[in-house]
């Protein structure tokens, strides 16, 4: 019994003793760690560590360690360069010290464990230090009292170290909390937004300097290069991204097309209206000034350049106002006047502040309102900070963004490029189909008519010749049927004249020798030409993955999805398609953008290989065909 | 025998009709569109149709759609397909039902009389008449899988014959061997393939069929 108190006594001295040591370390570490140097975060974890073994041994209560383990040394990519994030890296050595940051600052039990040393001395005290504290006291009071006081903490000390022990494993067992709560991720979602609110404001203040670079350039000072580039322009463009990434709100590009460089005649002069000239250089400029003359966009960039200031700083100070100085200047300050005033006696802070010199009236309100106000004031300013935002971003696409006209410009010139290329094709592939016939059936038609007279001919004299001769025309005629048929499959298959797109491409996967599986939700036909161009894309993209990717296994998704036929071609082979190597893929491309439609491709090397087709169409007649099969 | 004998083109059609007359078959009803195909089927109950797969009004696979329409009311109905194209698809909704009784030719069949005539009378008496194309792309795409692959080039010659239809017969004078020595090849294509042998020339083909149908999948 005695021998009990006694050893809960000492072991309670000890971790008493332990904290004050964990205590100044983590302060040190902490110091340390401001200077970039993280060291000590990892040096300190032997006393929590001894702690929790401590408790262990002497209480039976287990706390199991709770670090994230080590991060091993970097791993190369496949080409030898390191990766962090969407970050190349030649050396390993940034890479590993960046995991050892993270492994160190993102691990929660390393903020725990902080908690736990600086409050320990606090802790401590009051409980397996109390009777250490109680002897001390009673010392300083009378050195007699001493002794009543050792044996009030002798007798406590059992339930002292029970106490101190289950506070201690609370804080440095492994937490189950994943994350920070969600009213944490709100409010810091919201500082974020807040952030993002006044830098708008400075971005926009910078901005100001582009309208002086804009005048340069357009005024030829920098001669016709600058007048070319248009540094305004990269800066507004980078401006748009940005604008785009923060409030969601898509700016496009509004600048009209550069006219191209100028062609040289052939004895090498330039020619500009009926001037020649020996270099391109003037021509180029005027060109290039006629353009952003005549472009809308040059005049409306220098407007918003001007006008942004003003109007991120009315939608940025609203809210930053309301959470500064509600938050920090109402309620913050207030919370610490309250012990400051404690100690130190007088108050730094009156209630309203400001507000109560403007209007002397609040001050009549109960004191503890100023508090309460400020915090709703900085509830509502991160209410509102997003709004304002998003408003800054339409603000910003009203004058970034392209006009109606620009609009028609650009997409005139889109049509123009994908109906020269249309016709290109189209042109391309009346000369295949009448090559073919030029050299196949229509020659193998004049051989039987040649035939034929001869027989007509022969008949009478020559029976048995004559017979040879019509068995030979037939051969011709048969194959002559042979080659039509196959020119008429690429022409366009008949089974997708018959049954669409579909059951076309189940016949398709039928005749593969790849193991192709079909998935179709097409609840109705496709229009003809869209229909025929995604047909071929898929028979390329199928011939390409037993060809290149040497692919096994293919799946193929059919659907009509958000007004836009989507195909889906996935298989199994070995990747590393690049539409920039030919391989058909531009030619897909190409075919495909005289409808809309863009085909994307992911191909990492070592496969697998997906490649998704999306034409926008429409859907005709309800006939449903929903099923899926293999081939 | 009574034939019923849809088809579009007025020459082939006639054509056809003569050919069909000549070689002792009556035909009922030489009709040109599909509405007329399936109330000739219906009204006439006729011993075989030849039937184009494209037909008006659609000029789709009107024709099909009747044929295999026709065969879930009269289960077995024999029905000659005909189309200027043939398709592993077509065949294998053909062939669904495993009834037998069907044909399934390139319209270029047609020029040569005898066996276009030979292929109608099999069809007809409930046998089977597959296209050598249809033949050879579905052993093409089933070129890869395992037992087929073990096949020695004459076993495959013999399956391609057997598959599109023909009796022991018939292959041993195409490939100018005797009976006896194709009925060997046969028993060993059974076995490679394992499948269970039969002396049925009809059920023999369908098993075939549906073996290379189901390793296409």
């Amino acid at each position: 019994m005695l021998r009990e108190h006694a050893l809960a006594l000492v072991r309670g001295l000890a971790l008493f003793g332990l904290s004050l040591v964990a205590a100044v370390q983590s302060a040190l570490a902490i110091v340390v760690s401001c200077a970039g140097v993280l060291a000590g975060f990892k040096r300190e974890r032997w006393l929590p560590n001894l702690v929790r073994r401590l408790v262990a041994r002497w209480t039976g209560l287990e706390i199991p360690v709770p670090y994230w383990p080590e991060p091993g040394p970097p791993r190369p990519e496949r080409d030898g360069w390191y990766r962090w994030g969407n970050q190349l890296y030649r050396k390993p050595g940034p890479i590993a010290r960046m995991q050892r940051f993270r492994w160190l600052l993102k691990d929660p039990a390393t903020h725990r464990d902080h908690i736990w040393a600086l409050t320990a001395p606090v802790t401590s005290a009051l409980t397996v230090g109390l009777p250490a504290v109680l002897v001390v006291a009673g010392f300083l009071v009378h050195p007699l009292a001493a002794l009543p006081m050792a044996a009030v903490g002798g007798a406590a000390a059992p339930a002292l170290l029970r106490i101190y022990s289950h506070w201690t494993g609370a804080l440095l067992r492994p937490t189950t909390r994943t994350g920070r709560t969600s009213l944490w991720a709100w409010v810091m979602g919201r500082a974020n937004v807040l952030l993002k609110l006044a830098a708008t404001f400075g971005l926009s203040l910078i901005g100001v300097v582009h309208v002086g670079v804009t005048a340069v350039t357009l005024s030829g000072f920098l001669g016709p290069f600058a007048a070319q580039r248009q540094p305004s322009r990269t800066f507004l463009n980078r401006r748009r991204r940005q604008i785009g990434a923060w409030t969601g709100v898509r700016i496009d590009v509004p600048y009209l097309p550069m006219p191209p460089p100028p062609a040289p005649r052939p004895d090498g002069k330039y020619q500009h209206g009926r001037m020649l000239y020996d270099s391109p250089h003037l021509i180029r400029y005027t060109q290039t000034f006629t353009t952003l003359m005549k472009d809308k966009a040059t005049w409306r960039d220098p407007l918003y350049l001007i006008l942004d200031p003003l109007v991120s700083l009315f939608l940025a100070i609203v809210p930053v106002v309301l959470v500064v100085g509600g938050f920090f200047g109402y309620f913050w300050t207030w919370m610490w006047s309250r012990p400051i005033s404690f100690f130190a006696g007088f108050d730094i802070t009156h209630d309203w502040g400001y507000l109560g010199d403007l209007f002397p009236a609040l001050r009549a309100l109960p004191g503890w309102l100023t508090p309460v106000a400020g915090l709703a004031a900085a509830i509502a300013g991160l209410l509102v900070c997003q709004a304002c935002l998003t408003a800054h971003g339409h603000w910003s696409k009203w004058l970034l963004g392209p006009t109606r006209s620009a609009q028609l410009a650009q997409q005139v010139d889109h049509l123009r490029e994908t109906r020269s290329e249309a016709t290109d094709a189209q042109a391309a592939e009346l000369r295949r189909i009448e090559r073919d016939l030029h050299d196949g059936a229509q020659a193998r038609w004049v051989a039987m008519g040649l035939n034929l007279s001869v027989v007509e001919r022969l008949i009478d004299q020559d029976p048995e010749a004559a017979k040879k001769l019509v068995a030979n025309a037939r051969g011709a005629s048969a194959e002559a049927l042979v080659e039509l048929r196959q020119l008429v499959r690429g022409i366009l298959p008949p089974v997708l004249a018959e049954r669409g797109l579909g059951d076309a491409v189940r016949a398709l996967a039928l005749d593969n020798a790849l193991t192709v599986h079909v998935a179709v939700d097409l609840p109705g036909r496709v229009d003809a030409p869209v229909e025929a161009a995604v047909y071929f894309a898929i028979s390329e993209v199928l011939t390409n993955a037993a060809k290149h990717g040497q692919a096994e296994q293919v799946s193929v998704d059919l659907r009509h999805v958000d007004g836009k036929l989507r195909a889906t071609v996935a298989d199994d082979g070995r990747g590393g398609a690049d539409p920039a190597q030919g391989s058909g893929l531009r030619g897909i491309q190409r075919r495909l953008a005289t409808f809309d439609g863009v085909l994307t491709l992911t191909s990492p090397s070592g496969g697998p290989t997906t490649v998704t087709l999306e034409v926008p169409c429409a859907l005709s007649s309800p006939r449903t065909s929903t099923s899926s099969e293999t081939a | 025998m009574r034939v019923v004998l849809a088809e579009d083109l007025y020459l082939l059609r006639d054509g056809l009709t003569l050919l069909l007359e000549a070689s002792g078959f009556d035909v009922v009803a030489a009709v040109s569109t599909g509405p007329e195909l399936v109330k000739a089927l219906d009204d006439l109950n006729p011993d075989v149709a030849i039937v184009d797969v494209r037909l008006p009004p659609t000029f789709t696979d009107e024709g099909l759609q009747a044929a295999l329409q026709a065969r879930r009311k009269v289960p077995g109905l024999p029905v000659l397909v005909l189309s200027q194209h043939v398709e592993q698809l077509y065949a294998r909704e053909l062939l669904a039902d495993g009834a037998g009784a069907i044909g399934y030719l390139l319209k270029d069949r047609v020029l040569n009389s005898d066996q276009f005539i030979d292929a109608v009378r099999r069809v007809a008496d409930g046998g089977t008449a597959m296209d050598p194309e249809v033949i050879s792309k579905l052993l093409a795409s089933n070129a890869r899988h395992e037992p087929l692959a073990e096949l020695s080039p004459r076993e495959r010659e013999v399956l391609e014959l057997m598959a599109s239809g023909k009796s022991n017969a018939a292959i041993a004078a195409q490939l100018f061997v005797s009976e006896g020595a194709v009925g060997k090849h046969t028993a060993n294509i059974f076995a490679k393939l394992r499948l269970v042998p039969s002396d049925d020339t009809n059920r023999r083909v369908l098993a075939v069929l549906a073996y290379l149908n189901r390793t296409g999948a």
